[in-house]
């Protein structure tokens, strides 16, 4: 049974806020997943391997090798607020 | 001679014979968007200006017989989740409602690179969330066919601006059909080739493993002529592939040779049994099949056993990349920053919450919990193994068959704020378009008539990489009914 607390608590992972009634309504939600997954799990997988990516393709290395990047000026350009060249956010250490 | 209303293919002849110039064509694409925008809304953000000067520097090379690219002169809009430098990239989300790409995707840079001219960004379902572009922070796109409908999704801008001759080709993403559904719906072309064809840098991630670029266009010969100028391996793009490099897409464009006859056709016995409750669109299938079999094609009847799952497993696996992926949308470097907070963890969660839409939100939680501590186990890596099984289902399919005949979607397109009242209609809807980005299958939609004046697709699934079975088989049935 899915109780208010879980939902909090996976609204604080997710850094996300409700009201209460959109809270509840997550309830009902996540016991419609739970089906999904009841579903599924009839599916016999004993010596299954999961597929995370479906290439086959192991990843490649590259070399190292120097590569224009972002001006810092272009990395800054979206941000909301910025300082000295920096992303600006509120002091978290005193 | 109405330009917008010719196919891309057409359009780049008529311009190298130098018939037209690359500016006709851009301005008669403009007046088309300026009339038929407001009734429409298929683009977010208009690249009028841009777009007329690249057509100049087009017919400038043409005029000094320079060497022009295969895309050379045609005005193409562009999913808003692609990035585009120096062009407002939103995702139809409040979230990045100013956002300015500082570079280009790479499907981008290949477009420019082939002469191509980006006229606009299209509309979507926020973050690609939805199949109709209803949540769109810049509201509904309109389906050209019949306005009190929608035009499918989450790609409806993309498909809606080539089916209203407001371009005649356009990108879109499919992540569970987001590409050929639409298609579907407003009786174009949409083809989302395999999962590593066409690289994903610079696009901007949903569910990164199901994420593939696809193309819309008003016939097949038009998306192959996009595909070849998209697709190949992008050392940026760790998930392309080396494969998409020697990928050949149409072995013999001879429009005499009967492309259908000896190709391996199968029909999955698991579609046969669902079916679709509108008779009408069912006959409509069956007489597509029948024109398969007449013009040579081999009928076989298979079983793909765990596409019953699919559904299940892709929402899972889906929501669950969803949530982890939409966490970079801190309010930090971009996006939407709240102006009320206290500490950063306020900055974070206000920031998202107010930048964020309903159907956004309630996927991160349902993947955050997908993946929460205690569940992770059950949920996402039990369906990765059911995942493994549906790959392998079609994996044999595809050992004795070229193709994979279906309907795209089992509906019509809807009319605006209709909920769909019958819950298994709105299941199998999505069932026929998922399981082909759980396996990482190449797959597109073409127009097979209509029901009470509403387009329907059919839909061509093929082996991964093997692009060239599917593009023959939709050229060799477009030419067959056309």
């Amino acid at each position: 049974m899915i109780t208010k607390d879980d939902v909090l608590h996976i609204a604080d992972i997710a850094m996300l806020k409700f009201t209460e009634e959109e809270i509840d309504v997550f309830t009902e939600k996540f016991a419609q997943v739970i089906g999904f997954v009841d579903t599924i799990k009839e599916v016999n997988t004993e010596d299954v391997e999961p597929t995370f990516m479906v290439s086959d393709e192991a990843g490649e290395l590259k070399d190292y090798e120097e590569n224009e990047t972002l001006l810092r000026e272009e990395v800054l350009q979206n941000t909301v607020e910025q300082q000295y060249g920096y992303f600006k956010i509120i002091k978290v250490v005193e | 001679m109405d330009i917008t209303s010719l196919k891309a293919w057409e359009m780049k002849e008529k311009l190298l014979n130098k018939e037209i110039s690359s500016k006709d064509i851009v301005e008669a694409h403009i007046k088309k968007i300026e009339e038929t925008e407001p009734n429409i809304n298929a683009f977010i953000t208009l690249n009028k200006e841009e777009a007329l000067n690249t057509a100049d520097a087009v017919d400038k090379k043409l005029r000094n017989n320079e060497d022009v690219g295969v895309l050379a002169g045609l005005p193409i809009g562009i999913k808003d989740n692609i990035v585009t430098k120096g062009m407002r990239t939103t995702c139809a989300s409040k979230m990045l409602e100013n956002f300015m790409p500082p570079y280009d995707a790479t499907v981008i840079e290949k477009i420019k690179n082939s002469d191509g001219i980006i006229i606009g960004k299209t509309n979507m379902d926020e973050f690609a969330m939805g199949g109709s572009t209803e949540t769109s922070y810049f509201g509904a796109t309109k389906n050209p066919v019949d306005p009190n409908r929608v035009p499918g999704g989450s790609s409806g801008g993309s498909a809606a601006a080539v089916s209203a001759n407001e371009v005649p080709l356009a990108l879109g993403t499919d992540t569970g059909g987001s590409v050929r559904q639409p298609a579907s719906y407003c009786g174009v072309v949409g083809l989302k080739p395999t999962y590593g064809m066409i690289s994903r840098y610079g696009v901007v991630s949903m569910a990164n493993t199901l994420d593939q670029v696809g193309i819309l266009g008003r016939g097949v010969k038009d998306a192959v002529l996009m595909l070849n100028a998209i697709a190949g391996h992008d050392r940026k793009d760790s998930t392309s592939s080396t494969r998409s490099n020697s990928a050949v897409f149409i072995d013999n464009d001879k429009e005499n040779i009967n492309l259908l006859e000896g190709l391996r056709v199968a029909l999955p016995k698991e579609y046969v049994e669902l079916g679709t409750s509108n008779k009408k669109i069912q006959t409509l299938f069956d007489e597509a099949v029948k024109v398969f079999e007449r013009q040579g094609s081999k009928i076989d009847f298979i079983s793909i056993p765990h596409l019953k799952y699919a559904l299940e497993t892709y929402y899972i696996i889906m929501t669950s990349e969803v949530s982890s992926n939409l966490a970079r949308f801190d309010g930090i470097r971009y996006g939407h920053r709240a102006e009320n907070y206290n500490t950063l963890d306020e900055l974070y969660t206000n920031s998202r919450t107010e930048g964020f839409g309903e159907e956004v939100k309630r996927r991160i939680m349902i993947g955050t919990y997908s993946l929460s501590a205690g569940y992770a186990e059950e949920h996402y890596k039990k369906a990765l193994k059911v995942r493994t099984l549906i790959k392998q289902d079609y994996d044999n399919a595809f050992i004795d068959h070229d193709v994979i005949l279906s309907l795209t979607s089992t509906i019509l397109p809807f009319e605006f704020n209709s909920i769909i009242n019958d819950p298994v209609e709105m299941y199998k809807s999505d069932l026929y378009t998922v399981p082909i980005n759980v396996a990482g299958l190449c797959s597109i939609s073409i127009p097979m008539g209509k029901v009470d004046g509403l387009p329907v697709g059919l839909q061509i699934t093929g082996d991964r990489f093997m692009e060239k079975n599917i593009i023959k088989a939709a050229l060799g049935y477009e030419r067959a009914v056309l």
